[in-house]
């Protein structure tokens, strides 16, 4: 990772696709391809401007047929290419996923090794729009409970670049889950994290590795994605109250940081889990069973969660944020915490 | 008018597929196509008065789409639709039993779905029943260009006495293969290519022809048929057929389509007239005998092969000749007049 | 297309026909008197292509290094085919560490890198995959074409139609081959397929497609041919089904009590029809009939030694290979 003096602020959509036009730049074999990802720039602005310097040989707009186009990118990064697929919504993996689960995320294994499937798998997850039940999940533990296939999930811009070219470098098949209102998107929620400090150069975040957003000492909030973002908010709420909030951003899912996390809740003695993905099964009880494998003894207090209560996302308004994980939330769950 | 008029249906599941739609972008005549035609064929059929009809069996789902369709309320003024009992082999065979045993069953009319392959498959077969044809193969001298639901009116007007069919028929000729005895016929064209292989049977490679036997060719013909029309085109109903040989190094040059789409120039050695009877003896000393652009027999060096002209193939009936009688002979006196 | 070499497409039909009968055997061997479809040298479900033997050697006569092939969970005739290593197939299809995949893939899941094949159990979803290899070729500028590999049922999937509008949409070189054996395990063609044939199913997408009769292994060869050379020159894909036959079961230990030709199938045996074929013509004595088999023999029992003598992996390396 370089350093750099720019204090150039962009979106987390600009520095995905800015991630990948360097890849571009720097790999023949890479190209794009999925729904829109062409003229349009990617329905949540994930390939903008790549259309323009790469043209429509690199940067490919695919029929709405994604086992065909995802099956595509297998194949061409079988064949040794590096192919950047698009699968516009998380919510369609219905339509796909036995190329994901089945080809994608398990040809390296059944082939004893002798076969790499480098290859990004980018989708936009995530609610809070009125989207609804369709159009709203996050489903990265689903993924990430299926082995084979690396997980990643940015939280803010420079992540979300540096976390691309890495993707973009891995031999492994990379699933890149960016949130949709974490992009920075005009037409969106306005979450101000979703803009921040990118060096114009390139640079890689390591897939693997969780960081510490924020520092403190007396509970953790181990979380991803737009969670991290909302956390931060409460974070510093809470700093004006008494409270030292420590935010542990996963960024990846697989491979895990066991380590970061563990040592976070070692030092606060508290945890809480922030998922937006569904509860049960899912993430938030994946990090339980680990600080419970590792040492029940490092909690103070008992594990905490806050995840999507096992039912679909509901389209309105009041019925959603009912449902997500937002800051009110999360700042009622660490003063429990606290209490 | 007849009581109990039937006609009979041969229809060829596997016309249409071969070689020629790689190297040609040949025509498609999908299933689906042919179950349509002959829904439109029964539209004709019914409205003529043919009370039964007898169709070919066959494991390539043309019968079994067609009993779907007449099982609908939509077609209950079809007339009844009975299946050939027939054991199915998906070779040349379900066509030949299917064509006697409609034949047994007195139809009397015979329509055939198919390209020159299928049609040639009845000669012999047929005697005095007139024989109607609607053209799905892929590369189709032999059946016109006619639409289903007419060729049903015109043989539905034949088979039910409506016309008298010596008005609107005609002998067509045939081509004979014999090794002594005849081996093979052709309605079109019988062709000796080069090599041995017979393979996916369609004639597409223009450069192993070496001669030509050809029962018509007519100015717009595609096929093996169309080097004659381009050089001395000949009529279906004249006595004489015609005999061309071919050299590459031969200055006479004719550019012709041998199949839809495939456009080839060749080199001419010679063009006789085929008087009918008059064996000719081939004289490549080994090679493929191809029938109606089908490689269909191989024979080797010493094998004694001669093809002749016979006057006496299916008894054709003219769609275009069929309706003009109708038209003359019968009348509506039902319905408004149009012409207010 | 190169020049057809008749004895080299029956010496392999016979080399695959004997490889299939062989593994049959061991197969059956140690899972009597209770018959555990677990059990044995050879575990798992088996899905032996006997009968199918035209379909990849009509093909495969055709391919050079580089070409792909993506075959389904019935593959050994195609792998065999194009050259993947026997011994090394063998130990893969016995779970021996000697074997393509270490004994990770199994007889559904063989991968050679080197020779660009790999199979899929699923059904149809090895198409995109070749569409997928079929579009880096071209990305390449190469001149190598990919194969897919299907069976009559798998055409009534999504992924068999989405591939043959990606493969249309973008000229791919790729040739899609639907054996079409008549049995969907044990549903036949009619009861589960609107429009009998997919050569017709080509058309709606404007890709020609060729249906070859009689599980002829010379019409495989000049369809094929065809294909393979109108995809290298850049004219796109193309489909041909061929009418084969499937000689043994779904899989091993399938009694077929659904198929009423079963008397009658050893009848459409395409090996002995081509010998005759060749005899006909002069090209095959008996003498070679029974040298050809006796090499195939003496080949596949060397395989099979092969495998037998490959380590077993240990239960350990499981966990190694999900990631590279």
């Amino acid at each position: 990772m370089s350093t750099t003096t720019e204090t150039r602020r962009i979106t987390t959509a600009k520095a995905m696709a800015e991630g990948i036009g360097l890849e571009m730049q720097r790999d023949p074999n890479v190209f794009v391809m999925g729904e829109d990802v062409g003229a349009y720039g990617g329905i949540f602005g994930s390939t903008t401007d790549l259309f323009g310097e790469f043209g429509a040989d690199r940067v490919i707009d695919t029929p709405i047929s994604e086992t065909g186009f995802i099956g595509a990118g297998i194949g061409a990064a079988v064949e040794g290419l590096r192919p950047v697929v698009e699968l516009m919504f998380v919510d369609f993996y219905g339509v796909c996923m036995d190329q994901i689960s089945n080809h994608m995320a398990k040809i390296h294994y059944e082939s004893g090794g002798n076969v790499k499937v480098p290859m990004v798998l980018m989708t936009a997850t995530g609610g809070g729009y009125s989207d609804a039940a369709q159009h709203s999940q996050c489903l990265w533990g689903t993924f990430a409970h299926l082995p084979g296939m690396k997980v990643v999930v940015p939280s803010n811009p420079y992540d979300a670049k540096g976390l691309m070219i890495s993707a973009i470098q891995d031999d492994n098949p990379v699933m890149y889950m960016f949130h949709k209102g974490g992009q920075g998107l005009v037409w969106m929620e306005k979450n101000p994290r979703s803009i921040g400090e990118v060096p114009e150069e390139s640079y890689t975040v390591p897939i693997g590795k969780a960081a510490i957003a924020k520092e403190g000492s007396d509970v953790t909030i181990v979380t991803l994605s737009l969670s991290v973002q909302h956390s931060l908010d409460v974070a510093e709420e809470l700093e004006a109250e008494g409270i030292s909030v420590e935010v542990v951003d996963l960024r990846s899912l697989v491979p895990l940081d066991k380590e970061t996390v563990l040592e976070s809740v070692g030092k606060t003695g508290r945890v809480l889990v922030v998922d937006e993905d569904y509860k049960s099964f899912g993430l938030t009880g994946e990090i339980a069973a680990i600080i419970a494998e590792t040492d029940p003894g490092l909690l103070k207090k008992p594990f905490s969660r806050l995840a999507v209560p096992d039912v679909p996302i509901p389209y309105a308004r009041p019925m959603e944020y009912g449902i997500l994980p937002t800051r009110d939330k999360i700042k009622a769950a660490v003063k429990d915490l606290m209490a | 008018m007849m009581r109990n008029a039937s006609v009979g249906i041969i229809a060829n599941p596997a016309s249409s597929r071969d070689i020629r739609r790689i190297v040609a972008r040949g025509p498609a005549t999908t299933t689906n196509d042919k179950i349509n035609s002959l829904a439109r064929l029964m539209e004709g059929l019914a409205a003529t008065g043919v009370k039964r009809v007898v169709s070919m069996s066959d494991a390539g789902g043309i019968a079994q789409g067609l009993a779907a369709i007449a099982q609908k309320p939509s077609a209950s003024h079809w007339p009844d639709l009975d299946f050939v009992d027939q054991e199915i082999t998906h070779g040349p065979t379900d066509t030949i039993s299917a064509v006697r045993s409609m034949r047994s069953q007195n139809v009397g009319a015979i329509v055939v779905l198919g390209g020159d392959g299928t049609n040639r498959l009845l000669l012999g077969e047929t005697g005095g029943t007139p024989v109607a044809s609607i053209s799905t193969g892929t590369n189709n001298a032999f059946p016109r260009h006619d639409e289903p639901t007419v060729v049903g009116f015109a043989a539905g007007y034949v088979a039910t006495g409506a016309i008298d069919s010596s008005t609107c028929t005609y002998r067509a000729k045939s081509l004979g293969v014999m090794d002594g005895t005849q081996v093979m016929g052709a309605l079109v064209d019988v062709a000796i290519v080069d090599g041995d292989r017979i393979a996916s049977g369609a004639v597409w490679d223009a450069r192993s022809l070496r001669e030509i036997f050809l029962c018509f060719a007519e100015a717009d013909a595609v096929g093996l048929s169309s080097v004659g029309g381009h050089l001395r085109p000949t009529s279906r109903e004249e006595p004489q057929g015609l005999h061309i040989r071919l050299d590459d190094s031969s200055p006479v040059r004719v550019t012709v389509p041998i199949a839809p789409g495939l456009v080839r120039e060749l080199g001419i050695a010679s063009v006789s007239t085929l008087e009918p009877q008059a064996e000719i003896r081939i004289e490549s000393e080994a090679g493929v005998i191809s029938v109606d652009g089908e490689r269909s027999m191989r024979f080797v060096s010493g094998t004694e092969i001669s093809v002749s002209l016979d006057t006496n193939g299916p008894l054709v009936l003219d769609v275009q000749r069929a309706m003009a009688e109708a038209a003359n002979t019968t009348t509506t006196t039902k319905g408004e007049d149009t012409h207010g | 297309m190169g020049e057809l070499d008749r004895l080299a497409m029956y010496t392999q039909m016979v080399r695959i026909r004997q490889y299939e009968s062989r593994i049959m055997q061991e197969y059956h061997a140690d899972k009597s008197p209770a018959w555990d479809i677990g059990a044995g040298l050879i575990p798992g479900e088996m899905h032996l292509a006997a009968g199918q033997e035209p379909a990849a050697v009509g093909v495969c006569a055709h391919l050079k290094k580089g070409d792909a092939i993506t075959a389904p969970h019935r593959p050994h005739h195609f792998a065999l085919a194009h050259g993947v290593d026997m011994n090394k197939m063998t130990a893969e299809i016995y779970g021996r560490t000697g074997g393509l995949c270490k004994g990770k893939g199994g007889h559904m899941h063989l991968f050679d890198p080197e020779n660009h094949f790999s199979c899929s159990g699923i059904i149809a979803q090895g198409l995109p995959v070749a569409c997928g290899q079929a579009l880096a070729f071209q990305r390449k500028g190469t001149d190598n074409v990919a194969i897919a590999v299907t069976g009559e049922g798998a055409a009534n999937q999504g992924a068999f139609h989405e591939s043959l509008n990606l493969a249309a949409v973008w000229d791919l070189p790729v040739i899609f081959v639907i054996e079409d054996n008549d049995w969907a395990i044990s549903v036949p063609k009619d009861a589960s397929t609107a429009g009998a044939s997919n050569a017709d199913r080509a058309a709606g997408y404007g890709m020609p497609g060729v249906r070859v009769e009689d599980n002829d292994v010379e019409a495989m060869y000049e369809a094929a041919g065809a294909a393979i050379d109108r995809a290298r020159a850049g004219d796109g894909p193309s489909l041909i089904e061929i009418h084969t036959l499937r000689l043994f079961g779904h899989f091993e230990g399938d009694a077929q009590a659904y198929r009423p030709e079963l008397a009658t199938v050893n009848e459409r045996d395409p090996i002995p029809k081509y010998a005759a074929t060749l005899q006909e013509l002069g090209e095959l004595t008996d003498d070679q009939i029974a040298s050809i088999q006796a090499d195939a023999d003496a080949e596949v029992d060397a395989a099979i030694e092969f495998a037998k003598a490959s380590p077993e992996p240990a239960p350990e390396d499981a966990l190694l290979h999900v990631f590279a």
